[in-house]
Order: C-alpha cells, then structure tokens, then sequence
C-alpha cells in the first residue's frame, strides 16, 4: 500500500505543470456522517494554471491524502484517498474555494463481537477487515494568508461501493489547518 | 441526561454531532460501582419481585451472607426477561433483548473480580436499513453509522442470569407467590402473600413493575407517602410487544422502520428487524419491537391469530407478498398482557425528571426499598439499569440507611 501511494504521489509531481512555490501540509478532523472521529493528512500539489478571469485564478490540483477514522466500538478504517479539483482564488483575498471529485479505497476493520471476561471485564474483540472504494464529491472553502497556517472547511458527499459490505451514502466535513512549507 | 434524552436533544438542535460518538462512548463507561462495604446489617430481607433488579439484589445479599427470600409472583424467574430456546436454532430474547451499554456490565453486575466466567456478544449494528413510509421502501443503509449496540451471541438476558445467578439464589426464590400486602408499621415488616402467608422480615426491596405499584398490586400500611405517590402514577409504562416470525427465506433487510423515519427511531416506533443478525444461525428470523403507540394496535387485538393476520399484511405491502409466501410459524410476547408485568418500561416522565427519581427511590422508614428499571436515574428502561438500583437499596440497607 505505501508502494502504491509513493506511486500515486510521483505520478502527480510528474504532472505537475507549474512552478509550486508553497505546499501545502493539510492536517485535519475528519468527521464522516459527522459524528466518526478521525484524522486525515493531505496535501495539495497543483498541476495546471486553468486561465485567469477577472482577476481570479483557477488552478487544478490534486490531493493525496491518508486518513483514519473510526465508529467507536464498532469499526476502525483506514482511507487512502486522491482528490482532483479546481482552485478558485480572487488575487487579493485570502480565500478560496475548491471543488473537486475524489476516488478513496477504504480498509475498515469491523468488530463483530465481544467475549467478555465476567472477572477481569477485559473484552476481547473479533474482527473481520472488509474494504469499500468510496468515490465522493467535495467542496473545499479556505483560507490562505501570505503566513505559513491556513484554514478550511471541507464537505464531501459520496458513496461507498463494496463486494463484502453494504452500500451507503457517505458524508461529511474536515475541518482542517494547512501548513505552507 | 441520560443517553435517550442527549441523542434527542443533539439531532434536534443538529449541535454537538461532531463528538457525539465520543460521547455516546463514554457514556458506555462503567455504570455500576464494585460493591465493596462491609454490611452493617444483620437481619431479613425480603425481595419482591425475581427479575433483574430482584435478582441481583438477592446475589448481592448472598455474597455477604445476609439473610434474604424472594417471592415472584409469576411461574418463572424473569421479569421482562423471557426467552424461548426451541423456537429457531438460537434461544430467543422475548423481552430484553439489547445490552444498552459497554459489555462489561455483565461482570459489573456480578460483583466478583475472580469470576471466570465469560459471556460472547454480538456487535449489533444493523447494515441494511430501510424505512417504510407513504407507500414507500427507502434504503437508509447511512444511519448504520449513527447507532451502534451489543447482543448476547449465543445467551439471553434470561439466560445470562439462568447461568450465573440464579444457580446461587435459586433456593431461596418462592415462584407463584403474589404478594398482597406489606405492612411495615411495626418492628417487623409483615408481607402478606396472596395465598394468606404471613412472612415477616427485617427490610423489603420492592422491585415489581412500576405498573403494578400504579395498579395498587401491593396495599401498604402505612400507605405510601403522598409524593412517592405522584412520582409513581408520573411514570408512563406503555404498550409493549414482541413478536418473531420465521420465514423460508430472508427477504428483509437488518432492520425495517415503519412511518416517518425520525419518529419510528423515536420511542413510539415499530420496529422490524434481522432477530439472526451475526447469530450463529441458519434461520430467517425476523422480529418485531414495539412499544408505546407503536405497539398498542397489536396489543389490544383480541387474538394472536389477529396480530401476525395484521403484521403478515403489512410486511406484504412492504415486501411484495413475500412475507405470506415465506411464512413458516411465529411467536408472539404481548407484555401488556402479562398478568404481573403489564406493559412494556417507563417511557416517560411528567414533571421534574430528577425529583420524581427522588421520591421512587426514597426509603420509607429505612424498612421499604425500592428498585427496577423505573427508578434508575440514567439508565431506565434498561436491564443493567434495574440491577444498578439492585446496588443502591442494597448499598443503602449495609449503611444502615
């Protein structure tokens, strides 16, 4: 799986058109349906300069991003995840909006049941890993500022699709900082 | 607040749902506190009452030698505890069925760090949700994300305490003996059975149904006082039923929700649903719940074969004719109709939550104790929470309160 995402991360640098003079380290709270607690680690790597209208500018990007997230006591799932949008940036505002679509495999190991020791309480967990791809919709809005932290918001809509579980509608928000190196 | 009334009042007002699920874990932590005081008591108690909060207050009592009797009304054992061993090739919870909270309330509730024992649940978190609302069968197969619970595997609630506590208390527990009257104006307190026995005792722990105390079951001399009255007749002990169907083959889904999504979640839904879910089972079991307005239809019908006519029609119209296509055999467990029991738990409270619990768990004269599912202050409605207020009125009489 490293292989893979080392892969997927060389591919888009080689795509990369355009000079990047800040990257962006994206660390955020991932809540899927709003209420899993996670984490996600992303970043941006912009390819193209898609033309510039009334001073805004629009760059397409995509984000390699890693992530965790779990249903207390019920599953743990990790999400390996690249997203490709656009950028809309007006020259002298600090904000942006970023629309794009997004393709996640997500390896969710799911608790099936407890055997409880009656003495010590001490539970002991069985589990069976099932994976889902989850292709999802995303509206990211944040802020940049000339200094190395920004903000965001990001919403995603999606759904998973799976062999070995059951399909569902899947949603959420990121609430997240970026760090410029 | 307890669980019920958090979730409600974080999906009305849509506010605090990002650490909901933290939340709701943390409040699987431990419920019920080690009991671990030395009894100042020496004397006799008597238990009223053989279900989960009877129950465990006599395997407290018999783990420090107190003496204690407990007199059910009823043939067996049980309360709302109930289960049926040859109806599928897995036993069958007829009343309680869930464990509200974090597994490890079993061994809570028994009190001893050196049992061995050990229990398998099941993580029951129903995948394919549907709902069934104006004519129509929706997927909600996302708010699997938003609920989460645990099941006995291969056990019942019945079951859990056929095996690990009544073995212990079994001599002592009288079955079919209804208790009348409970005069407790002397030193003595004296219980009067339905057959005319006198039996006297040191301390009573009251824990029949809060229904059949509205029902005035038991005359108390001297009677109640007049606030543990109102807080008693404040307490809304609806319709319950349940009722399981085995079917030629599974058509339905985990779990079905009948009307209006939000409301059938809500304490007055009807609820079908997977009975086999992550059992070890090769059966089509399919159940229903409900309670309160959900359950009064069925459970005021005349005749059983009324009541499975009735859900038979209504799974067809959900399932294309499926459901009389499949039809094997059922059971049905109408609690408002169990002469001891008499509806389903307390589903509501009128008036101040907190003083109401007050007054049920007030002790009258330190001789009169109260306990069951009704009484607990967070956790009613719910097996562990009758055993907790087991804990307290036991606590309560080794204080000498």
């Amino acid at each position: 799986m490293r292989k893979a995402l080392l892969l997927l991360l060389g591919g888009c640098l080689s795509l990369a058109g355009i000079a990047q003079q800040r990257i962006p380290i994206n660390v955020s709270y991932y809540a899927p349906y709003l209420i899993q607690p996670g984490l996600k680690v992303s970043t941006d790597i912009y390819l193209t300069e898609m033309g510039q209208a009334e001073e805004t500018s629009k760059l397409l990007f995509v984000s390699p991003q890693v992530g965790y997230f779990s249903q207390p006591n019920t599953s743990r799932n990790l999400l390996f995840q690249a997203d490709m949008g656009i950028r809309f940036k007006k020259a002298e505002r600090a904000r942006y909006i970023s629309p794009s679509v997004g393709l996640a495999y997500v390896r969710s190991t799911q608790i099936l049941s407890n055997e409880v020791n009656l003495g010590s309480l001490e539970s002991t967990p069985q589990t069976k890993i099932k994976s889902f791809f989850l292709p999802t919709l995303n509206l990211k809005m944040g802020r940049e500022g000339t200094g190395r932290l920004g903000q965001y918001v990001n919403l995603f809509l999606g759904h998973q699709f799976s062999t070995e579980a059951t399909n569902a509608s899947f949603f959420g928000l990121e609430l997240g900082l970026s760090f410029y190196l | 607040m307890d669980r019920k009334e958090f979730l409600k009042t974080s999906l009305t007002l849509g506010i605090g749902l990002p650490f909901l699920s933290v939340l709701l874990e943390s409040c699987d932590s431990s419920v019920i506190e080690p009991l671990d005081i030395a009894p100042n008591f020496q004397g006799k108690v008597l238990i009223i009452g053989a279900g989960s909060a009877g129950m465990t207050a006599a395997y407290l009592l018999k783990q420090q030698n107190i003496d204690f009797e407990i007199l059910e009304a009823a043939s067996d054992f049980g309360g709302r505890m109930k289960r049926i061993s040859d109806f599928a090739d897995f036993p069958i919870d007829l009343g309680a069925e869930w464990i509200h909270t974090d597994p490890k309330i079993l061994g809570e509730m028994l009190n001893d760090t050196s049992h061995q024992g050990k229990v398998e649940t099941i993580v029951y978190n129903p995948k394919s949700v549907y709902n069934w609302n104006r004519d129509k069968l929706r997927k909600k197969n996302w708010s699997s994300a938003f609920y989460s619970e645990h099941k006995f595997k291969s056990t019942t609630w019945y079951g859990f305490f056929d095996t690990f506590v009544v073995p212990e208390i079994r001599d002592r527990m009288r079955l079919n003996t209804p208790v009348t009257a409970i005069d407790y104006s002397g030193e003595k307190i004296q219980v009067t059975t339905s057959q005319n026995e006198l039996i006297e005792a040191d301390k009573v722990i009251v824990t029949i149904p809060v229904k059949m105390l509205q029902l005035d079951s038991i005359a108390f001399t001297p009677a109640l006082p007049q606030a543990k009255k109102e807080a008693i007749e404040s307490i809304d002990m609806e319709y319950g039923i349940k009722v399981f169907i085995e079917f030629e083959e599974k058509f339905f889904p985990d779990m079905t929700l009948i009307g209006p999504f939000l409301q059938a979640l809500g304490d007055n839904g009807r609820l079908y649903y997977d009975a086999a879910f992550r059992k070890d089972s090769e059966k089509n079991i399919m159940g229903l719940f409900a309670v309160g307005e959900g359950a009064e239809a069925f459970a005021t019908m005349d005749s059983d074969q009324e009541v499975i006519d009735t859900i038979l029609a209504q799974l067809d119209e959900v399932f294309d004719g499926k459901a009389s296509e499949h039809y094997v055999k059922h059971i049905t467990q109408n609690w408002s109709q169990e002469p001891y029991i008499q509806g389903s738990y307390a589903l509501y409270f009128e008036g101040n939550r907190s003083e109401i619990q007050e007054n049920l768990l007030s002790t009258l004269d330190e001789k009169i104790y109260f306990a069951g599912e009704a009484m607990s202050n967070y956790n009613q409605s719910t097996v562990h929470g009758a055993a907790e207020t087991a804990y307290w009125a036991v606590q309560k009489i080794f204080e000498g309160q």
